[in-house]
């Protein structure tokens, strides 16, 4: 198989990612923050080791502060559900995805918040925070969105809207999944109030292991309560992170697995990753841009301004159909559809179709790419 | 020796403080919070032989949570 669907999670992983997690399983079957025994506490020790790993990756404030979640989208609902309170307003982007878009979109069906959508300009950053700097509000608490694009790639201006967010008192939200390991993050430089990452994408660890990073001292209600091994004669949540978060038995396969995934990250380099895959992406627009019958959608004219990510779209063909043609006949897994990101759609204009997105990882080589060129080239 | 036991709020606070004294050279040891603390809840503590005095304040000043202090009992 050809796997060229990266973006909705890394494959193959790193050998050092199966081996920890094989490790974890082995050897760190025990529940950390609970006992005292020997074997409880080696355990929490590597829990420790990789909030380490992680808080030193991502420039975190704290150790504390980085919560271990099921997934980015956990992450996202925790920060919305935990940080909006009744009559607040919050902005997101245009290219935001269902994991940001529906929990806001439920609190305003709910009659708790009210939401806009910030338009992205993906050629002009300064037309797109304007386009946010215009919506925001007396009630504006919370400006959320995507570092890139899952479906276009497009990488939006977090920075500055970061810094817009915190001229007007509000609060920040990156949504990494799609860059965290590919596009450097920076929290005390940039001072996000919040990231939230999927650890089983670009950092090439397992699924089912998220992180949510928390750089302020804002209190965020739990999303999950229950048991953390901590203040236990209470029935109240943990005053402190990460307890507070992280209710429940913490997925130490996952942790570990993350841990080694960001280390393979780091032996790679992230310039290094990013600039090789974008390089693939940018030489696949080429040749696919030279077909009439492909229309690549959407790739900024600017190479700063785009994740190695492309969607395109066959004439006359809806996308679920290019997909199922080059899985029977090559064994290239591609991904078609949606890609759970509506708002991206309607903003390209492919929401009745659909496109065809590619997403390379630090594993696909040319040759893989070629292979996708040629079936393209046999498809009508 | 009393009261050296320097009580935390959890397992993460006592590994970053047992990482904070490492660094100064000072010996310490994670153990659960024992019962005679008079704190109720599930905790962990450090047990810091000769220099628990040294040890809080260093921790305090790191900005550790240090939720008090306890006599160790012996096995």
């Amino acid at each position: 198989m050809i796997y060229l669907d990266n973006s909705a999670t890394t494959y193959p992983k790193p050998p050092g990612v199966i081996r920890a997690v094989h490790n974890a399983v082995q050897n760190y079957g025990f529940n950390p923050g609970r006992g005292g025994y020997r074997s409880s506490l080696r355990t929490a020790q590597k829990v420790y080791e990789a909030r380490q790993t992680v808080r030193a990756f991502f420039h975190a404030p704290l150790v504390e502060s980085v919560i271990f979640t099921a997934s980015c989208t956990q992450a996202l609902n925790t920060v919305v559900k935990g940080v909006l309170k009744k009559g607040d307003h919050v902005i997101m982007s245009s290219f935001d995805h269902n994991a940001v878009a529906r929990p806001i979109h439920r609190l305003q069906q709910e009659g708790i918040i009210s939401y806009s959508i910030a338009q992205v300009d993906i050629n002009d950053d300064n037309a797109t925070i304007e386009n946010f700097r215009q919506l925001i509000n007396e009630r504006t608490k919370l400006i959320v969105c995507t570092h890139a694009s899952n479906v276009f790639g497009f990488r939006l201006p977090a920075e500055r809207l970061c810094a817009l967010a915190h001229s007007y008192g509000l609060l920040f939200c990156l949504d990494a999944a799609q860059s965290a390991g590919l596009l450097p993050i920076d929290m005390q430089r940039d001072r996000y109030d919040f990231v939230c990452c999927a650890g089983h994408k670009y950092l090439y660890g397992p699924m089912g292991i998220g992180v949510l990073l928390i750089g302020n001292d804002n209190d965020v209600l739990p999303l999950v309560d229950g048991g953390t091994g901590s203040v236990s004669d209470e029935l109240i949540m943990p005053s402190f992170y990460p307890d507070r978060l992280e209710a429940g038995t913490v997925n130490i396969s996952g942790i570990i697995g993350l841990q080694a995934g960001i280390e393979f990250v780091n032996r790679q380099g992230i310039d290094r990753l990013y600039e090789r895959e974008n390089r693939l992406i940018r030489s696949l627009s080429k040749e696919l841009s030279a077909f009439r019958h492909i229309r690549v959608h959407g790739q900024s004219s600017l190479t700063e301004h785009q994740a190695p990510v492309l969607s395109f779209g066959v004439e006359g063909t809806d996308s679920e159909t290019v997909v199922k043609y080059l899985s029977s006949h090559a064994d290239i897994a591609v991904r078609g559809g949606l890609h759970c990101a509506p708002l991206a759609h309607r903003s390209m204009n492919t929401i009745d179709t659909g496109t065809v997105r590619v997403s390379p990882s630090a594993f696909t080589t040319q040759n893989d790419m070629r292979s996708l060129v040629n079936s393209l080239r046999k498809f009508r | 020796m009393n009261n050296e036991l320097i009580l935390l709020p959890s397992v993460t606070y006592a590994m970053k403080a047992k990482g904070i004294l490492d660094q100064y050279k000072i010996r310490s040891y994670i153990q659960r919070t024992p019962k005679n603390t008079g704190i109720r809840s599930c905790g962990y503590c450090l047990f810091v032989p000769g220099k628990a005095d040294e040890a809080e304040n260093l921790l305090r000043t790191k900005g550790i949570r240090v939720l008090g202090r306890a006599k160790r009992e012996e096995l």
